[in-house]
C-alpha cells in the first residue's frame, strides 16, 4: 500500500513543478465556464419556452459538467505515449510495482491536486456568485451576466450519494478510456493525431460541451451504444437533475458495465502490446 | 523575390521532411479534419434546438465566426507554430542559431514551417462560410465588399499581432506556452469567446474582448455593421483596421525589445 | 599590420549576466546574482589564423564566442568583424561567419542533406558557380558524395558534423566559428575533420577560431591560442610561447623531454600557472 501512497505523492508533486500552470489552469477553467453559461443563457433567452429541455436544468447541467471536468480530464494518455516512444516502458516493467497500477496512483495524487486547486476554488466561486449576489441586489461589474442565474439550486442534494458513486465510476472509466488511447501508442508512430481525434470525439459525445439530451435522434440513439455519456452525461445529470431511483440504478449499472467492458480491453491490449514489446525489443 | 525562393526552398525541405511519415501526415490532417468537423457539428446540435442567440440567427452567426475563423486560419498558418516554439528556442537557446543567419530571426523562424495542420480548419471555414453567405442573400454592393475585404485583412493582423505578443514573451517568462494556451486553446481559449456575438456577455468581458484583447474586432464588430446588426456601437465595425495598427505596432515593439534582451541576457 | 588586415578585433570585451535564482512551489521567489561573465578581454586575431580559444565551463569562453558571433550584445567594449561592427553592419558580418555549433545541427532531421545545402544556397545567394566548386570539393575533402542524399538521422554523429561544416563553408565565409566540433566524434573522423580544417585555412586564408576541450584538436591545428578563466584573458600567443612560458616559469619537464600541453592546461585551470 504503502508504494501507492508514494506515487501518488509523486503525481501530486509532478503537478506542482509549475505552479504557473496549475493557475493557469484554474483560470481557464473560470473563463470556460463563464462562456458556457453565457452562451446557453443567451441561447434560453431568445425562446423561453422549449417542451424538452429546461433552462434551469441545462444550466445546471452546464455548470456541474465544467466543474466535474477539473476531475475527470487525465492526462494518462500523453504518459504511457511519452513512456513507450522513448522505450522507457522496459524499466518500468522491470519494477516490483504493476504499471498500470503505478499511473492510477500517480493520477489520483494528480487528480487530489486539482481538486484543490480547481474544482474547490470553483466550487466556491460558482456557489458564491450563484447564492449571494442577486439575493442581495449586489451587481459584480463585470459578472452582470452572470448574475442572471442567481438563486438557482446547483444539485439535487438527496441524489448527492447517488451521484458521488456515479462520479467514482466515471473516474475510473475515464483512466481506463486514457489508459487504452495511451496503450495504442505500441501500433502507432505518431500519436497526438489519435488523441486529437478520439479526443474531439470524446468532447461532443460525452456530453461535457453539450447536454446529450439535446442531441438529434439518431445521434442520442447511438450514442446510447457508446461509452462517452458514461464519464459526464450520467454522473451531472444524476447530479443535476430529479430522477426516479430505478433510472438513477439503470445508469449506474450501465457505467458498471462499461467499467468492466473497458478494464477487460485494456488488459487485453497491454498483454498483447508487451508481448510486442518483448518481441521486438522495443 | 530572394524571400519567396527561399520560401519555396524551405517547404520543399518542411514537406519532404513530413513526408518522410506519410501515414502520420495523412493521420494529422484527417484528426485536424475531425477535431473542427466536430465543432461545426456541435455548432449544428445546439442550433438544431435553437433558432437564434442574441437576436442573431444561426447563419449569422455562423457567418460570423467562419469570417473570424478564415483570418484565423491563414494567420495560424504563418505564425502559430513558430511563436508557440518561442519558448523552448529561447529555453534550450537553440535561437542562437538563428541569429547567426543572414535572414532576421522572425523571417527565418515564420518562412521554416509550412502548417498544414492549419489547412483543414482553412477549407471547413470556407466551405461553411460559403454555406452561411448563401443562406444569408448578403447584397454584396461594391463598399460592402471593399469594407468587408479590409476588415478581414484587419483581423488577420489582429490575430497574428496577437500571437507574435504571446511568441514575445517568451523573451521574459520562460513558459509562455500557458499564455498561447490560455488565448487559443480549442476548448478553454479566450478566443472561443468570439465564436458568438458579444452582447450575451457582460460588460467587464466585452471591453476586455474589445480593447484588451481584441478578438471582437475580428468577426463580432465588423459583421454586425455588414449586416446591419450593430444599434448604438454599429460606429465600432469600422474600428478594425486602427485597432490591428496599433496591435501591429505593439507586436511589432515588443518584438524588437524581446531580441535586445536575448541580445543582453541570452537564454 | 594594417587594421584591415585583422579578422576580429576585440577592445576591453565586458559581459555581466544577472541570473534568476528561482525556487520551486506555488509562490516562487525570485532572486538575482550578478555574475561577471566576461571582464574586460582584448585580442586580434589577423586574417588566416587559427586560433584556441580555452578555458574551463563557466569560464566566459562561450560568452565570448557568443558576442563574436553577434548572439549577444556585449554590456561595453567593442567588436569588429573584418573593420565593422555588429551593431551596424550586421547582416554584412553573417554573411561573412560560418558557424558550427558541435552539438547543435543546422541540418533538416528528416530530409537528405543535399535539400539543406540546398537551402544554404537560396539563403545566402550562393551563385550556382560556387555551389558546385564548394559542393565538389567537399565532396573530395569529406567524403560527402557516400552521404549526401541520406537524411542526418541515418548518419553518424562524425558525417552530421561533416556536413555541418560543409553547410558552414558553403558560401566561402571569411570567418569559421567552431564550437566543440570533435566532440563525441571517432579519431578517424577526427582526423578527417581536423585535415579538412587545415586545406580550408591554407587555401582560402580562412580565419578559425576552435574552442574545444581536446587539447589533441589544439595541437593538430592551431598556431595562436587565448586561454580565458573567470573572465579574464589569461594567456594571448602562440602555442610554442606558452611552452616555453612554462618551463621558464615552473622549469617542470616530463620523463619524456617532452611537455604535455594537457599538462599545462591542468595547471591553468588549478591556478598554479599564468
Amino acid at each position: 500500500m504503502r508504494k501507492y501512497v508514494d506515487h501518488m505523492t509523486i503525481g501530486m508533486k509532478e503537478q506542482l513543478v509549475y505552479p504557473g500552470a496549475v493557475w493557469a489552469g484554474l483560470f481557464s477553467k473560470v473563463l470556460y465556464l463563464y462562456l458556457q453559461f453565457c452562451i446557453w443563457k443567451a441561447l434560453f433567452s431568445d425562446c423561453l419556452e422549449k417542451p424538452t429541455i429546461n433552462r434551469t436544468d441545462t444550466l445546471r447541467y452546464i455548470i456541474i459538467a465544467t466543474i466535474v471536468s477539473t476531475i475527470m480530464e487525465c492526462n494518462v494518455t500523453e504518459k504511457i505515449n511519452a513512456q513507450i516512444q522513448s522505450g522507457n516502458i522496459a524499466i518500468e516493467l522491470i519494477r516490483p510495482i504493476g504499471f498500470k497500477r503505478m499511473l492510477f496512483a500517480r493520477h489520483v495524487g494528480d487528480t487530489a491536486v486539482k481538486m484543490i486547486c480547481c474544482t474547490l476554488p470553483l466550487i466556491v466561486l460558482t456557489t458564491v456568485t450563484m447564492q449571494w449576489c442577486g439575493a442581495d441586489g449586489l451587481r459584480l461589474p463585470f459578472l452582470q451576466e452572470w448574475s442572471a442565474g442567481t438563486g438557482m439550486q446547483l444539485m439535487c442534494i438527496d441524489q448527492l450519494g447517488y451521484g458521488i458513486l456515479s462520479l467514482f465510476l466515471a473516474y475510473g472509466i475515464q483512466f481506463l478510456y486514457s489508459l487504452i488511447i495511451g496503450l495504442l501508442a505500441f501500433w502507432l508512430i505518431v500519436t497526438w493525431p489519435v488523441n486529437m481525434f478520439l479526443g474531439a470525439v470524446y468532447r461532443l459525445l460525452s456530453g461535457v460541451w453539450i447536454p446529450v439530451t439535446l442531441f438529434p435522434e439518431l445521434l442520442y440513439r447511438i450514442n446510447l451504444w457508446l461509452p462517452f455519456r458514461a464519464v459526464y452525461a450520467i454522473p451531472v445529470s444524476i447530479l443535476t437533475t430529479e430522477m426516479k431511483r430505478k433510472v438513477i440504478w439503470q445508469s449506474v449499472s450501465v457505467q458498471m458495465v462499461w467499467l468492466v467492458i473497458l478494464y477487460g480491453f485494456s488488459l487485453f491490449l497491454w498483454r498483447v502490446g508487451r508481448k510486442k514489446l518483448v518481441v521486438q525489443g522495443g | 523575390m530572394k524571400y519567396f525562393r527561399l520560401y519555396l526552398r524551405f517547404v520543399i525541405v518542411y514537406m519532404k521532411g513530413k513526408l518522410e511519415y506519410h501515414f502520420a501526415l495523412l493521420l494529422e490532417l484527417l484528426a485536424n479534419t475531425i477535431l473542427i468537423g466536430v465543432y461545426f457539428a456541435g455548432f449544428g446540435v445546439i442550433f438544431n434546438q435553437f433558432e437564434t442567440i442574441a437576436g442573431w440567427s444561426k447563419y449569422e452567426v455562423l457567418f460570423m465566426f467562419t469570417t473570424s475563423w478564415l483570418a484565423y486560419s491563414f494567420s495560424c498558418f504563418f505564425f502559430w507554430s513558430p511563436m508557440r516554439d518561442m519558448g523552448e528556442l529561447v529555453r534550450t537557446g537553440k535561437l542562437d542559431l538563428y541569429l547567426t543567419r543572414p535572414v532576421g530571426p522572425f523571417v527565418y523562424l515564420v518562412l521554416q514551417q509550412f502548417q498544414y495542420t492549419f489547412l483543414p480548419r482553412l477549407f471547413l471555414s470556407v466551405f461553411f462560410w460559403g454555406y452561411s453567405m448563401k443562406k444569408l442573400q448578403i447584397n454584396w454592393t461594391k463598399e460592402r465588399v471593399i469594407f468587408y475585404c479590409i476588415s478581414l485583412f484587419a483581423a488577420f493582423v489582429i490575430f497574428s499581432s496577437i500571437t507574435v505578443i504571446t511568441g514575445a514573451v517568451s523573451f521574459w517568462t520562460v513558459k509562455s506556452e500557458e499564455i498561447v494556451s490560455l488565448l487559443t486553446n480549442n476548448t478553454y481559449g479566450l478566443k472561443n469567446f468570439c465564436d458568438y456575438p458579444l452582447p450575451i456577455y457582460g460588460k467587464g468581458v466585452q471591453i476586455v474582448l474589445t480593447f484588451a484583447v481584441p478578438y471582437a474586432f475580428t468577426g463580432y464588430y465588423p459583421v454586425a455593421v455588414l449586416l446591419g446588426k450593430g444599434g448604438a456601437d454599429s460606429y465600432m465595425g469600422h474600428l478594425s483596421p486602427v485597432i490591428a495598427l496599433v496591435n501591429g505596432g505593439i507586436a511589432y515593439g515588443l518584438w524588437r525589445l524581446g531580441l535586445r534582451r536575448y541580445g543582453s541576457t541570452g537564454a | 599590420m594594417r587594421p584591415d588586415d585583422y579578422s576580429i578585433e576585440v577592445k576591453n570585451l565586458k559581459k555581466t549576466f544577472q541570473v534568476r535564482n528561482r525556487e520551486g512551489g506555488l509562490f516562487a521567489a525570485k532572486r538575482y546574482l550578478q555574475i561577471e561573465a566576461v571582464r574586460d578581454i582584448s585580442f586580434s586575431i589577423p586574417k588566416g589564423e587559427i586560433v584556441g580559444l580555452i578555458g574551463s565551463n563557466g569560464a566566459g569562453k562561450s560568452t565570448t564566442v557568443k558576442m563574436l558571433t553577434g548572439i549577444l550584445t556585449p554590456d561595453q567594449g567593442s567588436i569588429r568583424i573584418r573593420g565593422m561592427d555588429y551593431r551596424k553592419n550586421r547582416r554584412d558580418i553573417l554573411m561573412q561567419i560560418g558557424v558550427v555549433f558541435g552539438q547543435r545541427s543546422v541540418l533538416c532531421w528528416d530530409i537528405p542533406i543535399v535539400e539543406s545545402f540546398r537551402l544554404f544556397r537560396d539563403m545566402y545567394s550562393i551563385s550556382e558557380q560556387t555551389y558546385r566548386k564548394n559542393m565538389d570539393i567537399f565532396s573530395e575533402l569529406l567524403n560527402l558524395k557516400e552521404y549526401l542524399y541520406q537524411p542526418p538521422r541515418l548518419l553518424s554523429l562524425g558525417q552530421r558534423t561533416k556536413a555541418d561544416l560543409a553547410a558552414a563553408l558553403l558560401y566561402d565565409p571569411e570567418i569559421l566559428f567552431l564550437d566543440e566540433p570533435t566532440i563525441g566524434i571517432d579519431v578517424l573522423a577526427k582526423d578527417r575533420i581536423r585535415e579538412f580544417i587545415k586545406v580550408i585555412n591554407r587555401e582560402r586564408h580562412t580565419t578559425v577560431v576552435l574552442t574545444t576541450h581536446d587539447v589533441s584538436d589544439i595541437e593538430a591545428l592551431c598556431h595562436k591560442m587565448l586561454v580565458i578563466d573567470r573572465g579574464s584573458l589569461l594567456y594571448d600567443g602562440t602555442l610554442q610561447g606558452m611552452k616555453e612560458q612554462y618551463l621558464a616559469q615552473c622549469g617542470e619537464t616530463s620523463a619524456t623531454g617532452e611537455i604535455e600541453l594537457e599538462h599545462i592546461i591542468k595547471q591553468i585551470y588549478e591556478g598554479s600557472f599564468l
